[in-house]
């Protein structure tokens, strides 16, 4: 019923998809074993930031996460930040502010300041 | 005829395989019913939302009175034919519950915490309060007036003395739609009418583990200390049947920094007791987090019911657009 190069044609794309799978494990097993990038405070807040410092009670988008912002460039206590639309209010010093989704989401974020140098590390 | 036998086996094995995962993720109502009684008879007395199924009869276990738990925070099972919602206010978000008993025995839980649901927007900067349509209800209303008491004991002293005017006005600024929107429409809610300080020992039916206790008819606003490390600001547990709310009262939480009047200067990590709790008396007059069942909580963040709200404002002391438009869904 079938000719022979359809059934060459078929065996082909199962030795394709079974060479993708393969792949994609392959990917998934190397990521796992990639850390996440430590956040590095830097000189100068991203843009984003910038006019929400020392103003409590404003928004600010955070566009990469993990991310540290030095309490010299800005002061963010009582700021909320938002990143894929979980949102947390960074806490005073030395505190710590985690929103994790409950039952349906599964996504998490925190905010928390270094009690020595009152540094704010944003992470997902 | 052999390509014509194995593609009827494939299709065989894929019906299978097929209505085999149906019965695995619908779970046969029996043994969703053995779960439920499983959880109710063990001698854990309050079992967790999660373990539960979303909706169960109330048959081969007294589960009236019981604590079921969900993220931090409870509601206790009242009589058939009740209901009880909760609605915790976070400075990392909210959380909000409801148990609906109804009249055949059938138990539904419902959990929810804000930001559930990925909704790809184009803009997250916050809208202005007067043009936010956004809004969403809860299943009741007040019917008449709501009349409450407060129980001044433990209030933080920067606010003690004002706390009983900023919960009156509060409650009554909710209930007229305050609002600075200029030209809109408002609409009147129920009456509001403070009966003054309630007894001694008398507080709001709300555990210090935000977890709504039985109700007693009486509407209470009072004040706990949360679980150490608690970020939430207050809770509201609102009783309702047949639509109409019974019973409402409130806890603030005494850890966090409050204050009344003007912003103070400094103010880096306070909240308005009259901006929380014209919230608070939100979810009484059946008003939802305006971002329920969204992650919009940034761009409704101008809202009085949004699901976080800012320190050091007083803005959410008056009503935005979705805010007043919930109102009118509700009232007029």
């Amino acid at each position: 019923m079938t000719s022979r190069s359809q059934r060459t044609a078929l065996r082909l794309s199962h030795v394709v998809l079974v060479s993708v799978m393969l792949s994609s494990c392959g990917n998934a097993q190397s990521g796992s074993l990639v850390s996440p990038p430590s956040p590095t405070p830097t000189a100068t807040p991203p843009a984003e930031f910038a006019a929400a410092c020392g103003k409590p009670g404003a928004v600010v988008e955070v566009k990469r996460v993990p991310v540290t912002i030095t309490r010299a460039s800005c002061d963010l206590t009582g700021v909320i930040v938002n990143h894929e639309g979980v949102g947390v209010t960074v806490p005073p010093e030395g505190g710590a502010s985690v929103h994790a989704d409950g039952p349906t989401g599964g996504s998490e974020l925190s905010a928390s300041v270094d009690p020595k140098t009152q540094d704010v590390t944003i992470q997902g | 005829m052999d390509v014509t036998f194995r593609r009827t086996t494939r299709n065989g094995v894929s019906w299978v395989i097929a209505i085999g995962a149906l019965w695995v993720i619908a779970i046969p109502p029996a043994a969703a019913d053995t779960r439920a009684r499983q959880a109710c008879a063990a001698y854990e007395s309050s079992p967790e939302a999660r373990s539960l199924p979303a909706s169960f009869p109330d048959s081969g276990c007294s589960w009236v009175g019981r604590v079921i738990r969900d993220a931090g925070v409870g509601v206790t099972v009242p009589p058939r034919g009740e209901s009880v919602r909760l609605a915790a206010l976070g400075m990392d978000g909210s959380r909000a519950m409801e148990l609906v008993h109804s009249k055949d025995g059938t138990i539904t839980v419902r959990r929810d915490s804000a930001g559930g649901t990925q909704t790809a927007r184009s803009t997250t900067a916050p809208l202005p309060a007067c043009s936010d349509q956004a809004f969403n209800v809860e299943p009741f209303r007040v019917w008449g007036g709501y009349r409450f008491r407060y129980n001044g004991y433990s209030a933080p002293s920067n606010v003690a003395d004002a706390a009983a005017a900023t919960l009156t006005s509060s409650f009554s600024s909710a209930a007229s739609s305050a609002t600075d929107c200029s030209g809109a429409t408002r609409t009147a809610g129920p009456s509001a009418r403070y009966l003054g300080a309630s007894g001694p020992g008398k507080f709001a039916d709300i555990y210090t583990t935000y977890t709504c206790a039985n109700s007693d008819g009486h509407n209470i606003v009072s004040w706990l200390s949360g679980p150490s490390g608690s970020r939430t600001l207050a809770v509201t547990c609102m009783w309702y049947s047949d639509g109409v709310l019974r019973n409402s009262d409130a806890v603030i939480n005494r850890s966090i920094s409050w204050f009344t009047g003007k912003v103070p200067a400094g103010c880096r990590y306070a909240w308005d007791l009259g901006g929380v709790m014209t919230h608070e008396a939100g979810h009484t007059y059946g008003l939802d987090h305006a971002d329920a069942g969204s992650r919009d909580h940034a761009v409704h963040n101008n809202q009085t019911m949004n699901s976080l709200l800012s320190p050091c404002t007083t803005k959410y002391r008056t009503f935005g657009t979705g805010d007043l438009n919930a109102m009118k869904v509700i009232y007029s």
